[in-house]
């Protein structure tokens, strides 16, 4: 228990202090039934006592209750007090209550047996039921305890007003002793248990504030690395894309044979680098954890077809047949560039290992997805390979590293897009009979093909209700005409004050505004303005301005800006994206 | 003949001068200005008249498709085509929407670059191969062509001039005053003309005259 200064945070509460407020709690919830079992107590004695005694002696009950009810109340709050002290009223105004209590034993000679145990049973439930509330913290409980069980066992000990008190009067005070005994140990018990929940507690929010600090180094670490890989991408990218251009330059010259070859060699040694350079960076980015996947439906010839196409040249420059197959028509739920990127490295390695025979890129429906498979009848590899062609760097038979024949990374990618994409990836192979590379590519779930005539004017939005602000009535009518055809229903306004009218009328369900209005007015203002009256609504600026303190305007407002001229697609996306929010 | 006047706009110098090299090797008539970024472009295009704009897509500042949408407000009625790092299909076409007339990857090899290059001074379109397949209306059939400039069967010649502006980028209110006809007939045509296309907008039209190989001019 570390004292600590009143009025510390509730993040450093001490235990003393909790222990006030489970007394105020309790302090408040205990005077009803005290008190109506004290009128028990004082019907009790209805005709032996007289009857001013037994109304003082609830007064003072009541009164005694009051006073702890209000004083426990505040107990938490009274700060100028320390800890301790506040403990010690606590305990004063127990013994007063106890004593209160006790008191009423004066009756205890005028009342007949039975009424005597009456009034003993409540006592001790009282004495009972002061454990919990008091959570067995020994000064306060005891403060109680003593003054009310204590004169019970003396009463029933010596037994005033009764002619020959027996072997159960003196037991019954025996086992009052006992029951005290109890009493004490149960109280005990109960504060050790407040102090443990405590104790666990406060370690929990102990723990918590690390995890959650863990856990943003986490996240920037992560958003650092994101941006380090975008930077690395860009920077070192840079010079190659120059040696592109320069060699591009070079070429187109008039230039003797040597210089010719050297242009041509330096060109292929630039491309080396920039591949190599790619490989390096996507190993980086899928580790990082950083790459998105973008699902969506895509038609597998279609997207096959193309790689075909970029086989054939490269399958023919070595002499190789390239062949191709797949169904008419299958729609695939995947991430396309991915995907792209997956079999073109399988396509380039079975180009690269095979000397001849052929290439053979297909697909074939297995139940719920695609088998597309890249085999190829090169040298194969043996089975002790294996797995370690998937390791980065690792090449089969390349021991002088020859940089022409890349950097080994090409299954390392395939590897880490595979499981990216959770798609299960097998590979057959064998020295002398080739390599097949399978990958099971889910079917999409539906067919989506949009016949060719659709058109802009299918309507995007559901009777949308859109707030068109704008100064020139032109464009006011072009924007409601082109809203119209996307299915909304625009209301047009030519400045702040009208599109105030009209949003009291009617809440939009989202404004398009002109940022350049009449006179000082402008779109933000607007924007601000109808969120007035109906806060939270999807607001979209749009700007001929190019000056970039409208842009940052725009940003400072939270308002998306779009720049004319708006194309329609456009358009309709920033309102989905707007009203989605 | 007068060779294209061409606004460069590229944070790299080295790249600056590698490209005009390649562009005057291609046709020495050309003039190339090149700036570091958006601010001196918009410098430039407010008092000169340019062809063409290349415009590098990540550069300090003002970059991407912000960059590509403030030089189009600048400069409405001259053409942008995008040079980029990246080939990423997304990034393409989010180019095409912001009304850019083509795309060529940086990271393209030179014969690529040449290539690209050529079809740009030709006033076509030109985008990379890996994307046309991927792109918006790659499904839909496309209509046949003779030869590229070559006007689309069952389009009349003004419907042609109005396709060309629009692939330029130009905005219809543009492309009515500088045919002198009014919007609404622009609109009536380019129905039309995106009907013949098999599209649905410019975008899509963008890609299928970048497979068709239309001539801008």
């Amino acid at each position: 228990m570390t004292p600590e200064r009143p009025g510390s945070s509730s993040a450093s509460i001490t235990l003393e202090e909790e222990l006030l407020r489970l007394l105020a709690r309790q302090g408040r919830r205990v005077p009803l039934p005290v008190f109506l079992a004290s009128c028990v107590i004082a019907a009790l004695a209805l005709d032996k006592v007289p009857t001013w005694v037994l109304a003082g002696w609830l007064v003072l009950v009541a009164v005694v209750l009051a006073i702890r009810w209000t004083v426990l109340g505040r107990l938490p709050q009274l700060e100028r007090f320390s800890v301790r002290e506040r403990l010690k009223i606590a305990a004063l105004l127990s013994a007063v209550n106890g004593v209160t209590h006790g008191l009423s034993l004066a009756f205890f000679p005028f009342i007949p047996p039975f009424e005597r145990a009456l009034q003993s049973m409540l006592l001790i439930s009282a004495c009972a039921g002061s454990v919990a509330t008091t959570a067995g913290y020994m000064p306060i409980f005891l403060a109680y305890l003593v003054p009310t069980l204590g004169s019970l066992i003396v009463l029933w000990a010596w037994n005033p007003g009764i002619a020959d008190p027996g072997w159960i009067e003196y037991s019954t005070s025996g086992l009052m002793v006992l029951l005290g005994a109890v009493f004490v140990a149960l109280a005990r018990d109960s504060f050790r248990l407040f102090r443990e929940s405590f104790e666990i507690r406060l370690q929990q929010s102990g723990l918590n504030r690390q995890l959650a600090a863990a856990l943003e180094d986490a996240e920037a670490a992560n958003r650092a690395k994101t941006r380090f890989l975008a930077a690395a991408s860009h920077d070192l990218r840079q010079p190659t894309h120059t040696l592109s251009i320069f060699g591009a330059a070079l070429s187109m010259r008039t230039l003797d044979e040597s210089s010719r070859e050297i242009v041509r060699h330096m060109n292929t040694a630039v491309q080396a680098l920039a591949s190599q350079l790619d490989a390096l960076l996507d190993i980086s980015k899928l580790d990082a954890g950083v790459v998105r996947v973008n699902r969506a439906p895509v038609a597998l010839r279609g997207f096959l077809e193309r790689l075909y196409e970029e086989l054939k040249p490269a399958a023919q420059q070595k002499g190789l047949a390239a062949t191709f197959e797949c169904p008419q028509d299958g729609m695939v739920e995947i991430d396309p560039m991915l995907l792209e990127r997956i079999l073109r490295n399988l396509l380039d390695n079975a180009v690269k290992y095979t000397e001849s025979g052929e290439v053979r890129l297909e697909a074939r429906r297995q139940n719920g997805s695609f088998m597309v498979s890249v085999a190829d009848t090169g040298r194969g590899i043996p089975e002790a390979e294996q797995a370690r062609v998937f390791e980065e760097f690792y090449q089969l038979e390349n021991p002088e590293r020859d940089r022409t024949r890349g950097l080994g990374l090409g299954l390392a990618i395939v590897k880490r897009l595979a499981h990216l994409l959770g798609l299960q990836l097998e590979m057959v192979s064998a020295p002398g009979e080739g390599t097949r590379f399978t990958i099971a590519v889910p079917a999409a779930l539906h067919r989506l093909q949009p016949p060719p005539s659709a058109s802009l004017s299918r309507p995007a939005f559901n009777s949308l209700h859109v707030l068109v602000v704008d100064d020139e009535a032109e464009i006011r009518l072009a924007m409601k005409t082109l809203l119209e055809g996307l299915g909304c229903r625009a209301t047009l306004a030519e400045g702040t004050e009208q599109a105030l009218a009209a949003a009291r009328a009617a809440r939009p369900d989202l404004m398009l505004v002109d940022l350049r209005l009449r006179d000082v007015d402008n779109g933000i203002a607007t924007v601000r303005a109808v969120r007035e009256i109906h806060p939270h609504v999807p607001a979209l600026l749009i700007s001929g301005d190019i000056a970039t303190e409208r842009l940052r305007e725009a940003e400072e407002a939270g308002i998306a800006l779009l720049h004319k001229p708006v194309p329609a697609e456009t358009l309709r996306r920033a309102i989905a994206e707007a009203v989605a929010q | 003949m007068a060779g294209l006047r061409i606004l460069l706009v590229d944070d790299h110098t080295l790249f600056r001068e590698g490209l005009r090299h390649l562009l005057t090797a291609i046709d020495e008539r050309v003039r190339m200005e090149g700036v570091p970024g958006c601010t001196e472009a918009l410098e430039r295009l407010s008092t000169t008249a340019y062809d063409l704009v290349l415009l590098d897509f990540k550069m300090p500042g003002l970059q991407g498709v912000e960059a590509l949408a403030t030089l189009r407000s600048a400069a409405p009625s001259t053409p942008v085509v995008v040079l980029s790092g990246e080939d990423d299909a997304r990034i393409v076409h989010a180019a095409i929407e912001c009304g850019a007339m083509g795309f060529i990857p940086k990271s393209s090899t030179s014969e690529v670059l040449i290539q690209a290059m050529r079809l740009v001074l030709a006033h076509g379109v030109y985008l990379p191969p890996a994307v046309l397949e991927s792109g918006p209306g790659a499904r839909a059939p496309l209509p046949p062509v003779e030869a590229p400039g070559a006007p689309l069967p069952g389009l009349t010649p003004r419907q042609m001039d109005v396709l060309r502006c629009v692939l330029k980028g130009k905005p219809n209110k543009i492309v009515a005053r500088e045919l002198n006809v009014s919007e609404a007939t622009v609109k009536t045509h380019l129905t039309a003309v995106f009907d013949a296309l098999g599209v649905r907008n410019r975008t899509e039209a963008v890609y299928a005259a970048a497979k068709l190989g239309l001539r801008i001019a």
